[in-house]
């Protein structure tokens, strides 16, 4: 795939489209790869932040028409107008500028200093805002064609990690599993990694445990050189995408593959709160309804089952998380601002924590339906 | 700082917040934008960064400067202008944010600049860790080779060499371009048919530093000994020129009276990342190199692209890697 569907395309666009309206917006210049994505179709290189300013890209959705900078041709779709970047930063902005047109609002996502600089000084009469409210507004809410790609890109990631959990045994050492992974997910066509894959010893109690910020769970998320030992619970969370979505791939397995009592108990907590999460998550429903839902089934005087600063639950889609977010600092009060819509795609992924225990972290991904909601992703092994 | 009269840097592009606090993991998936996640105020005894893994902040790094991610968008901008209000002279900041420049009430200018002439002198120690990745992902690329009947099949390859070196992270998804009079992209699920002449880079994170690897290959197998003797002149033309003073247009000049062509990057950083200067044929960059850059060369020569590194010293460059 060079560049993605027309009908895919068409449909994102007209989302996009009408939520610049919305609020007022008369030009997008977008810099992610997921927006420039969402917004033409186009397919730029997909890689970490210093690969993305050596080789730099953009989309300028306008009034006239869509365009892409920096997008070999063959990743650009027919109807959609392809500019080399420009030598420099102040020939950058100059194009931007030329392709944004006189406007009076204009949203963009992140640009170098120096090319929003110039751009500022390049359109004197334009109010510069953060494109972030109107992409989410438009990337919120999935199209059927874009549920298909979510669920094809979870199956891949199940099948990958369900190849590496075998050799989850004592003595390998975790950073050799997040390798492990990649092979088996580019042997699956995952060829995008977009966070580090995630395979960390969960200490069973707090004083084996990274320091944390106050009132955080005992908790790890940095794949490093640890070599497992017989009966480590080892916590997995690796993300890769597929067609430019991604799945969301969480679990806690158990190292040698036979749990003890202590993981079946963590892991039984985790469902209680996950299942009384999705029994919240319906249209209508608030993120600060969830959010409620996983504290009441946590039980009174617990912390949140969830790292802080994490969350709960966050949005995903194209490109990797997104918002809504559950569970953050923004509180309940903003949270309840936050309802859900049919086509909603969430990932829930509390975490359940005992001292002498350990800890239990997997992942629920579901897309909200007209009534309820609809699984995603299969139950953790 | 002290030399341009800057008195805080904010940073919000990862690889450029890794590098200036040596946190690893600063954003998490999703907390990207233009909001910084490290702050660095002249003077401070720290660096503050904003994480949700404290335990990525080294460990010289004092608890009270490691901060939870902030989540809500005026919380964190009131945090910044807090940190940042003391500071005397200018603020620097590696992103374009209006609102950020408006909550500290102050202009920001580009801390590239800054950042590229902080990156260049090279420790020992950084040196050494740049050229373990650089090994590490010119042997994964070598199993990536072997396995060359399609583009998730090299990817695949990369990853098990990856797994071998203990590199956890990839740079990106891997470059593969179908050679001929213009190099064409590939994408990520493109067959590959024996006797096809590809072009491929890949990169990998070890230990923080980056390391990539480019070689020019037929699938299945075959002879590219004249193009890659006629690149070898290139790389070797344009690596006499990489000495302290020089400009990316001189390593441009070299590079095209021996043959070169316009094919992506001639030329790039590599440090925490990939990094400035960025020289391609066509650029305006006048930055003279400085002693401790490392330098990725990548010129094309006909249909051949392979990639080897050097570190530019105070005399003649120093190569990082073998002779191909």
């Amino acid at each position: 795939m060079t560049s993605d569907p027309a009908p895919l395309r068409a449909a994102r666009t007209m989302r996009l489209r009408a939520a610049m309206e919305q609020r007022g917006h008369e030009a997008l210049v977008l810099t992610s790869a997921a927006a420039v994505r969402y917004a033409t179709g186009a397919v730029p290189l997909h890689g970490e932040s210093s690969l993305e300013a050596s080789r730099p890209f953009a989309a300028v959705v306008a009034a006239a028409g869509l365009h892409v900078l920096g997008v070999e041709p063959e990743f650009v779709p027919a109807g959609v107008e392809r500019h080399a970047w420009p030598p420099s930063a102040e020939r950058a902005a100059s194009l931007l500028a030329e392709l944004v047109g006189p406007v009076r609002r204009l949203g963009v996502e992140r640009l170098t200093a120096a090319v929003g600089g110039a751009l500022e000084r390049a359109l004197p009469g334009a109010g510069f805002e953060a494109a972030d409210a109107v992409l989410l507004a438009a990337r919120a809410v999935k199209g059927d064609e874009e549920v298909m790609l979510l669920r094809e890109a979870q199956r891949a990631s199940e099948a990958a990690v369900a190849a590496v959990l075998p050799a989850i045994v004592p003595g390998v050492r975790e950073v050799d599993l997040a390798g492990r992974v990649l092979a088996a997910m580019a042997g699956r066509g995952l060829t995008a990694c977009h966070v580090e894959p995630i395979f960390c010893v969960i200490p069973r109690r707090a004083r084996d445990a990274p320091w944390t910020f106050p009132g955080g769970l005992p908790y790890r998320e940095l794949t490093g050189e640890r070599r497992l030992a017989a009966g480590d619970q080892v916590m997995i969370d690796t993300g890769m995408l597929h067609a430019g979505y991604m799945a969301d791939f969480g679990c806690t397995w158990p190292c040698g593959g036979e749990p003890v009592s202590a993981d079946r108990a963590l892991r039984a907590r985790w469902q209680a709160t996950t299942d009384a999460v999705l029994a919240a998550c319906r249209p209508g429903a608030t993120a600060a309804d969830l959010h409620r839902a996983a504290l009441a089934a946590n039980g009174p005087g617990r912390p949140a089952p969830w790292p802080r600063p994490l969350y709960l639950a966050h949005g995903l889609g194209l490109g990797g998380v997104e918002p809504p977010f559950v569970g953050t600092d923004v509180g309940l009060e903003a949270e309840a601002r936050i309802v859900l819509e049919r086509g909603m795609v969430l990932v829930l992924e509390p975490y359940a924590w005992e001292e002498d225990l350990g800890g239990y972290r997997a992942e629920q991904t579901i897309v909200i339906t007209s009534h309820g909601f609809e699984r995603l992703s299969a139950p953790p092994p | 700082m002290a030399r341009r009269g800057v008195g805080a840097v904010l940073l919000a592009t990862p690889h450029l917040a890794a590098f200036a606090s040596g946190a690893r993991r600063v954003q998490v998936a999703g907390s990207g934008g233009a909001l910084p996640s490290v702050v660095i105020v002249a003077g401070a005894p720290s660096a503050v960064v904003f994480t949700a893994d404290p335990d990525g902040a080294p460990s010289w790094m004092p608890r009270a400067a490691v901060e939870p991610l902030v989540w809500d968008r005026e919380r964190a901008l009131c945090r910044l202008a807090g940190l940042v209000g003391p500071a005397p002279g200018t603020v620097a900041c590696d992103v374009f944010s209006p609102a950020l420049r408006e909550a500290i009430g102050r202009p920001l200018v580009d801390a590239r600049p800054l950042l590229a002439e902080a990156a260049a002198p090279r420790t020992a120690d950084e040196i050494a860790a740049v050229q373990s990745a650089l090994r590490a992902a010119r042997s994964a690329l070598r199993a990536a080779c072997r396995a060359a009947a399609s583009v998730p099949a090299l990817v695949a390859g990369f990853a098990a060499g990856m797994r071998r070196a203990g590199a956890g992270f990839p740079l990106g998804e891997g470059l593969v371009w179908r050679t001929g009079p213009r190099f064409v992209r590939l994408p990520a699920t493109a067959a590959l048919a024996a006797g096809e002449v590809v072009a491929l880079e890949l990169g990998l994170y070890l230990g923080g530093h980056a390391g990539v690897a480019g070689d020019t290959v037929v699938v299945g197998g075959g002879n590219l000994a004249a193009p890659r003797r006629a690149w070898f002149a290139a790389l070797c033309a344009v690596a006499k020129r990489c000495r302290p003073g020089a400009t990316a247009a001189d390593l441009r000049a070299a590079a095209i009276s021996a043959g070169a062509r316009q094919e992506g990057l001639l030329a790039h950083g590599l440090g925490v990342g990939i990094e400035p200067p960025f020289v391609d044929l066509a650029g305006e960059d006048a930055e003279p190199l400085r002693p401790g850059t490392v330098l990725v060369l990548a010129p094309v020569v006909d249909r051949f692209r392979a990639t080897r590194a050097l570190i530019v010293t105070a005399g003649s460059p120093r190569w990082l890697e073998g002779a191909p």
